[in-house]
């Protein structure tokens, strides 16, 4: 009996409801067919950005994962070789250009080649003469 | 640089799939607006009111929910309409405090019911049952304003617009019980109330 009743209710109720649907005020369904117009229009717009973001946070994601581990490479190589190595080794060359005394030398270093290569060309002479009297 | 055709058929994919969810949407829409106004209306007992509550819904669900599976759309639906019909009552509940407060009266202009507005639908049907089916509404509304919120919530999403027990749910966010519940308290309630005259 009280299953009865309440399909029977059910059925009545949904029947009243649905025919106060149809039975509108005459200016309403123009104005609903108007907002789905709109709602519409704002999902057209809105799907192919909503599409984008689904792959590009992945993508963002890896991209930043990416830029951190290159830089944190090029930290790291930093770190393992030492502060400033050529300035170091160097120094004592860039003291002897930057000596006036040097500087000196090197104005008569084409003096110095000419006497090397006469003190060899004596030596060999020397040597030929050494050797021819022994 | 120019367009590939691999490109070229993601693109034309990709407007097909978004003119089909955007045609899917409209259909939807389409079955539930009438509903879906009405039920905002009998919460609301206003017009514009119910009609600004449906009209921010559909813009809501088309802007954050169209993307997702068109099962899902029905009680997303609900849920953002109920959502809507507690905004405007609260703001409702607010403005008549304020009235009150300050002694304020409506404007009696504003309160005169539109001619063309109340003029039935000429789709309606044959006017005697239009008159029954008035009546009939008219008790079952009187009935179900009589009734706890969330049992005229339960009533209303699981009766009048056909959702399921697990839809109801997820619209009025509680558990299945809960609608089984508040659904049973309705039936007891509104057989007590109607019963004389629908039975």
């Amino acid at each position: 009996m009280n299953q009865e009743f309440e399909a029977v209710f059910i059925e009545k109720a949904r029947a009243a409801f649905l025919g106060s649907t149809r039975a509108m005020d005459a200016r309403m369904p123009v104005r609903l067919r108007a907002a789905r117009a709109q709602a519409v229009a704002v999902a057209a717009q809105h799907l192919p950005r909503r599409r984008v973001r689904s792959w590009a946070l992945p993508a963002g994601a890896a991209a930043m994962l990416c830029a951190v581990a290159v830089g944190g490479f090029l930290w790291w190589t930093q770190v393992s070789q030492p502060a400033v190595p050529f300035a170091v080794n160097n120094n004592d060359d860039v003291n002897i250009v930057l000596t006036n005394d040097n500087l000196d030398m090197y104005a008569d270093l084409d003096f110095y080649r000419w006497l090397e290569v006469q003190q060899q060309s004596q030596g060999v002479q020397d040597g030929a003469g050494g050797n021819n009297n022994g | 640089m120019p367009e590939t055709a691999q490109q070229r058929r993601c693109r034309r994919q990709l407007r097909g799939d978004v003119l089909d969810t955007a045609a899917r949407l409209n259909r939807f829409l389409a079955d539930v607006e009438r509903r879906a106004f009405r039920i905002a209306q009998m919460h609301l007992r206003d017009s514009e009111d119910a009609l600004d509550a449906v009209q921010e819904t559909m813009l809501q669900l088309a802007r954050r929910y169209a993307h997702r599976p068109e099962a899902e759309w029905p009680p997303l639906f609900y849920r953002i309409l109920q959502s809507r019909i507690r905004d405007c009552q609260r703001r409702r509940r607010v403005r008549n405090r304020v009235i009150s407060f300050f002694g304020g009266q409506r404007d009696a202009e504003g309160d005169a019911p539109d001619p063309i507005e109340s003029a039935p639908d000429p789709a309606g049907g044959d006017p005697a049952d239009q008159v029954v089916r008035q009546e009939a509404m008219g008790a079952l509304e009187n009935a179900l304003e009589a009734l706890p919120a969330r049992q005229r919530e339960a009533f209303m999403l699981r009766i009048l617009e056909g959702l399921d027990v697990a839809d109801t749910a997820r619209a009025m966010r509680c558990s299945q019980g809960s609608v089984k519940t508040h659904l049973s308290r309705a039936m007891h309630s509104l057989r007590q109330s109607l019963g004389e005259h629908w039975s």
